[in-house]
């Protein structure tokens, strides 16, 4: 009889899912087969290799991503009206990001931030691909960074205090993404070097990302103070 | 309090935007989820991007889950599905995994199988797309056949039948000799994930 029929089955044997009359079918096909027991035995090991597999920890910066995220999200829906209440808060919130880029880059060794690592990739592979991926990468971040610095060009409209703050932090990332690279380029297979750099241009990115925002709600202020008694409904668009 | 009231609770918290809920919604699941998108991806880098979108995703779509199936497998549900958008994009013609085939005969084996742990990663990369979620869900998230078709959308015959097929591939790729699983062909497959 072709082993073929007793294939399927022998997956439901090792999952326990078979009734006893089809086990002790599959069980008296086994102990007669050896290439039958040799394919159960190498799946019976795959399966406990995968069930042993551990789980990933996520990064610690991917929370503050997905609640950035979820924040720009969120002020998508509610529409364009805020007042200056909230414009303090963003004000703050600039601040707040400012302080963690100090701490980020006052640490001994950049460690604060998430070091990734990709379980399937080997020495060599990584030694191989790194370069070209390292370029592609900074190549993505700086032009992300470009656009938004287009953006954030009208820092005349924040106030002095805050557009001061913002300045001078921006001038540390930019001095820690400097410091990255030369050791990268010291050290190009530089693991923490590369993550170092690559979380300095997120620091940016988020820094301007808020600064933008900031601007945009100044802008849409004065535009509504400009045209006081014109209520508009924030749901609609024109 | 139950699991299920518990979870009741917390999706209601969110849908009020109470401070906290959702944060906590993410401590719940992110690990799991952080995991499979990794998994399904083959990439770390990838992974956390695929997890940030799952989340961001959730959010949004919270206010419209209607508890017909648990928060997990709605939420496991729209990370798997926004890995095979994502590895249909990505793909380039002539760099596709490999297919899946109709009736695969178990290969020869040409040496034991004595793979460890990061060898099975390895070979789980190069999977093909279909055999691989259901492989990573049955396998390494111990989701039953049952689950696995409502995640997947697919009758739990379907589901039964792709993991028996990817354990036979994988088998194939830990045991055939010269042609084991090594860095070349993890080249290969990162490259075609990442293309």
């Amino acid at each position: 009889m072709s082993c073929q029929r007793y294939h399927e089955a022998i997956n439901g044997w090792i999952d326990g899912s078979l009734d006893i009359v089809e086990r002790r079918e599959v069980e008296d096909h086994l102990h007669a087969c050896p290439s039958c027991a040799a394919l159960a035995a190498d799946l019976r090991r795959v399966k406990e290799l995968a069930a042993g597999l551990e789980r990933k920890t996520p990064p610690p910066a991917l929370w503050n991503r997905i609640e950035r995220a979820t924040r720009a999200s969120e002020r998508g829906r509610r529409g364009p009206r805020f007042g200056p209440a909230w414009m303090a808060v963003a004000a703050a919130a600039i601040v707040a990001v400012a302080m963690a880029v100090a701490l980020f880059v006052r640490g001994p060794e950049a460690p604060a931030v998430a070091t990734r690592t990709d379980a399937g990739a080997t020495p060599i592979e990584v030694a191989r691909t790194v370069e070209a991926e390292l370029r592609l990468a900074e190549q993505h971040y700086e032009n992300a960074i470009a656009g938004l610095e287009q953006l954030a060009r009208d820092r005349q409209l924040l106030d002095p205090d805050v557009a001061a703050t913002l300045q001078r932090n921006l001038q540390v990332i930019d001095g820690a993404i400097a410091e990255s690279r030369t050791a990268l380029q010291a050290q190009p297979g530089s693991h923490p070097a590369q993550q170092s750099l690559f979380d300095a241009f997120r620091t940016k990115i988020a820094l301007l990302e808020d600064t933008i925002y900031l601007l945009s709600e100044i802008r849409r202020n004065s535009q509504a103070s400009n045209g006081s008694g014109a209520e508009t409904n924030g749901d609609q668009s024109s | 309090m139950d699991v299920n009231a518990a979870e009741t609770e917390l999706i209601e918290r969110c849908r009020r935007n109470e401070p906290g809920a959702f944060e906590q919604l993410y401590r719940d699941h992110s690990t799991r989820v952080y995991s499979l998108t990794c998994r399904l991806s083959g990439s770390a880098s990838e992974g956390e991007d695929l997890a940030q979108e799952v989340f961001v995703q959730v959010y949004r779509k919270l206010g419209s889950f209607r508890g017909e199936a648990a928060l997990g497998t709605w939420i496991y549900r729209l990370a798997t599905n926004l890995c095979l958008d994502h590895l249909r994009r990505r793909r380039v013609p002539g760099r596709e995994t490999e297919p899946l085939d109709e009736a695969m005969p178990p290969a020869t084996r040409t040496r034991p199988l004595t793979a460890d742990a990061m060898d099975l990663e390895r070979a789980i990369a190069r999977l093909p797309e279909g055999y691989r979620a259901a492989f990573v869900l049955h396998d390494v998230e111990g989701f039953n056949h049952h689950e696995i078709g409502a995640i997947l959308g697919i009758a739990e015959g379907t589901s039964k039948s792709q993991v028996h097929k990817a354990r036979l591939k994988l088998r194939e790729y830990l045991t055939r000799a010269p042609r084991k699983v090594t860095e070349a062909d993890t080249r290969a497959g990162v490259r075609t994930q990442r293309s």
